[in-house]
């Protein structure tokens, strides 16, 4: 197997609570620079894909992935005790103190928080916290990023500015990034592929047709409407699992 | 303008508990000089503040209070201290909760006054005595609020500081402790109070200065007067301690008044 042209690559990877299997032989591989989306209905497993990944619950079969990892949260994981630039220089204990003022200065610029960098988490919006979590996760320059529902608690005005704000981010930082969603037409927005999980397996992927840089318009395109809806009706037809290219084939 | 401001706010803040305590001292006295009960037994709060006039201008209240605030700080930090150190530990580490919360729980439920006399006996009647009993009756509301603040962390908040490298005493600086200080905190202001519950009944036992030492002297001698001033003096100091506590945890944590306000 050629595993290693991939920065990411999961072999037949299995995760259970207890006596719940929540993945099951699950396959997947992804490239360096490519952003996956993954959907999936409540309980398919596509959270504890990410927690597997990045080695928070035990699992089974093959995991290459890159050292470094940044993950955001649904519920933002900022500590609420630490100002905002503090929050964003967390994981900069190895650099000196100039290097960090520098590194932590150029995030804060960059998701637009540079007059909040004293202020403390309570005293922003829910959508400038999120940008907090986003910083404090690419401040070390991780190899690849984790997105776990990152706009999920988001109301739907904020989520749409948020979803541009990341998808021009994402443009600047190119990294390699799994993103986990409930939203399909986010899914579709944001990423170069959709992988489609139902009940613990991988149901489906859409290599996603839009070059970027990319803008809302997209979302009004008969080519977008027709995938999201090819999408919806895969994950409202049940959990039956359709043929999807095996690992080899994806290598 | 600005100190106008605030005695203006406090006094809007603080008036009815001003008019509540005012009425009672008002009812008490009028009640007092009735003569229903003698003076001497039931004295209105005249008679009291003048007690606790006289005893300022002799120093025994000064010397009293001293020696009272000196023990309950003592035993309060001691007894926090340690609180806070094995709830945070056995709060987050599964071997050491195991070995030793079963230990802590088999003390917890005995009325630290009941460990008095044994204290005395290890300890003498001396000061490291009272300081003990106050540490020991300290260390089980911090340790149990600590542990369950410890416990209920975020899982996202371990995971996060996860993907940073950040572990041992790191973590426990960074993440546990300040994640589980809510906790803490409503462990130590019980703390306080069980601390000048515990400094009375330690003079009780024996003492030559204190607050609960001159409420015991002043039994003996019936000079009530004396002894509802020292009451009060001892509740205020409970009461000042509590919020100094408070005032100082948000002026070192300025994000906990952040939280309670949201």
């Amino acid at each position: 197997m050629t595993i290693n042209t991939h920065e990411i690559v999961l072999n037949r990877l299995s995760v259970s609570y207890g006596d719940t299997q929540v993945l099951h032989e699950l396959s997947l591989a992804v490239d360096a620079g490519e952003f996956v989306a993954i959907v999936g209905k409540s309980g398919s497993g596509k959270s504890t894909l990410l927690y597997a990944l990045a080695g928070f619950v035990k699992s089974e079969g093959e995991i290459k992935k890159p050292d470094s990892i940044g993950m955001v949260f649904q519920d933002y994981a900022v500590y609420p005790w630490l100002r905002v630039s503090a929050n964003v220089a967390f994981g900069l204990r190895g650099d000196s103190s100039a290097d960090r003022r520098e590194i932590v200065h150029r995030y804060l610029d960059l998701v637009g928080l540079s007059d909040h960098a004293q202020k403390f988490p309570a005293q922003l919006s829910g959508g400038q916290v999120q940008r907090v979590a986003l910083a404090r996760a690419l401040a070390p320059n991780p190899d690849l990023l984790l997105f776990d529902e990152p706009f999920g608690a988001l109301d739907i005005y904020t989520r749409e500015k948020m979803q541009t704000w990341l998808l021009n981010l994402w443009q600047t930082e190119h990294k390699t990034a799994l993103f986990v969603t409930h939203g399909i037409e986010e899914a579709i927005y944001l990423s170069d592929r959709v992988v489609v999980i139902g009940a613990g397996s991988i149901v489906g992927q859409y290599d996603v047709p839009f070059s970027r840089p990319r803008d809302e318009t997209i979302k009004y395109s008969a080519e977008f409407v027709a995938l999201k809806q090819e999408i919806r009706s895969l994950l409202e037809g049940g959990t039956k699992p359709i043929d999807t290219p095996a690992l080899e084939t994806q290598l | 303008m600005i100190m106008v401001d605030f005695v203006l706010k406090s006094a809007k803040h603080f008036w009815p508990a001003t008019v509540s305590v005012l009425v009672l001292l008002l009812v008490w006295e009028v009640v007092a000089r009735q003569g229903f009960i003698h003076i001497s037994l039931f004295p209105p709060p005249s008679h009291v503040v003048e007690a606790l006039q006289r005893l300022a201008e002799s120093g025994e209240l000064w010397r009293d209070i001293k020696a009272s605030l000196v023990r309950a700080f003592c035993g309060l930090g001691i007894g926090s201290a340690v609180g806070v150190v094995v709830g945070l530990v056995t709060g987050r580490i599964r071997i050491l909760d195991r070995f030793i919360t079963p230990l802590v729980q088999l003390f917890r439920p005995l009325p630290p006054v009941a460990v008095i006399p044994l204290v005395i006996v290890w300890f003498g009647i001396g000061e490291a005595s009272k300081v003990f009993s106050i540490a020991f009756a300290v260390f089980f509301p911090v340790w149990i609020n600590t542990y369950l603040g410890a416990k209920q962390i975020p899982r996202t908040y371990l995971w996060s500081a996860e993907t940073f490298n950040a572990h041992g005493f790191w973590l426990f600086l960074k993440v546990i402790f300040p994640g589980s200080l809510s906790f803490v905190v409503a462990g130590v202001r019980n703390g306080i109070a069980v601390a000048f519950i515990m400094v009375f009944v330690a003079e009780l036992a024996g003492a030559s200065a204190g607050i609960g030492y001159q409420i015991s002297v002043s039994h003996l001698a019936y000079r009530v007067d004396r002894m509802i001033g020292s009451l009060v003096v001892l509740g205020l100091c409970g009461a000042c301690a509590d919020l100094l506590f408070t005032k100082s945890l948000w002026f070192a944590f300025p994000w906990l008044k952040l939280g309670a306000q949201k």
